[in-house]
């Protein structure tokens, strides 16, 4: 039997739970070993100890309270469920993303084109405002040059915006 | 209806020494089952105290102790019907105890308000206002099983109750594993292990 044996059989050998043979082995270990023999006394002490710890009473007022509580609060047997039309909370969620997607496929059989005609139209005023800003901004614009100060307008803007690719682009036949 | 016989608890608490017909609990949960509201009134004089004890060396607060052994015997009053006799009723009721017990202290560990100095405050609320050490050996012997109770409370949840239920409740392995619902060879094992813990601790004290 080595330390750690000892160690795992120790409760069992205080507690007389152990079989004959390992009980043996065990009386063997700890009379050849002082060391032991001190920790199995030292553990039979604090299992003393243990069971002598002084021992607690509920409050003289428990019952009282005990009563009152039973008495007052309404105590739910069956678990409280919130419902929205009769559905939990996670089923209704799931009911409100079903009926929203359902909604949306709908509309696109129906309307294969409101979304991208949307997108046009949103586009289309976007560019509208962005060339009112640029038409504005280019009258009040001014540009400082080394002799003098030009004043740009839209049209010149625009053009100089568009670069003229017409004379690089070259057939291959040409 | 059935609360107003209650009203008993109260009056039957100071006579719990005193009664004649000795039923087990096994007896009394069957007959609370039927309606019997004194049966309920016996079962908690029965264990309130034997709860306490536990709950306390787990949690080591005595008013939440107090809460969490009253809210069990409000379990065990609204939930009679789930008890069956398969199991012993001391096993169940401490079954119940320890899972309010776990909710209560995770709820604590989340707002990490555990602390020891908080123990040694309480202890020194409730302890035993009879024993006045006078002598020195005394003295000690109540600095030891301090000593004791801050080493239990620094062991692991899992050791904890089993080491609380087996030397301190004394409550046999068998009871032990199916409270705690883990085979009896860890428990055993868990025991013995949560014992030399705190032997090694309070080696240097004795």
């Amino acid at each position: 039997m080595n330390r750690y044996q000892f160690e795992d059989l120790i409760s069992s050998y205080i507690e007389n739970d152990l079989p004959i043979k390992k009980r043996k082995e065990f009386e063997e270990y700890i009379k050849n070993n002082s060391d032991a023999k001190i920790k199995v006394d030292s553990l039979r002490g604090l299992l003393k100890k243990l069971n002598n710890i002084p021992r607690i009473e509920t409050s003289k007022s428990f019952n009282q309270t005990l009563q009152k509580k039973i008495s007052t609060k309404p105590y739910q047997t069956t678990k409280r469920v919130n419902n929205i039309f009769g559905l939990t909370p996670p089923h209704a969620a799931i009911m409100t993303g079903l009926a929203i997607s359902f909604i949306f496929v709908i509309m696109l059989i129906y309307e294969p084109n409101i979304f991208s005609k949307q997108s046009e139209d949103q586009i289309y005023s976007v560019t509208i405002d962005s060339k009112n800003k640029i038409q504005n901004s280019s009258k009040t614009n001014i540009v400082k040059d080394s002799s003098d100060y030009l004043v740009k307008n839209e049209s010149d803007t625009i053009q100089h915006q568009r670069k003229d690719f017409s004379k690089k682009i070259h057939f291959v036949n040409d | 209806m059935m609360k107003q016989n209650l009203s008993n608890l109260s009056i039957m608490s100071s006579d719990k020494n005193n009664s004649q017909f000795i039923y087990t609990d096994e007896e009394l949960i069957k007959s609370f089952q039927k309606g019997n509201e004194d049966a309920y009134v016996q079962l908690v004089n029965r264990y309130k105290d034997k709860l306490i004890n536990f709950v306390f060396r787990m949690i080591g607060d005595l008013e939440q102790s107090e809460d969490i052994v009253q809210e069990t015997m409000i379990k065990l009053y609204y939930k009679k019907h789930y008890y069956r006799e398969i199991a012993k009723f001391s096993t169940w009721i401490y079954t119940i105890a320890r899972n309010q017990t776990n909710t209560e202290l995770r709820k604590k560990k989340r707002k990490q308000t555990l602390s020891l100095s908080r123990f040694g405050k309480n202890e020194k609320n409730y302890e035993l206002a009879a024993i006045q050490p006078k002598v020195e050996k005394e003295v000690e012997d109540k600095f030891l099983l301090k000593k004791i109770q801050s080493c239990i409370n620094k062991l692991p949840d899992h050791y904890k109750t089993v080491i609380i239920l087996r030397d301190i409740e004394q409550l046999s392995y068998e009871d032990i594993s199916k409270i705690v619902g883990v085979p009896l060879g860890t428990i055993k094992s868990r025991i013995n292990r949560a014992r030399l813990q705190i032997q090694a601790e309070i080696k240097d004290y004795k």
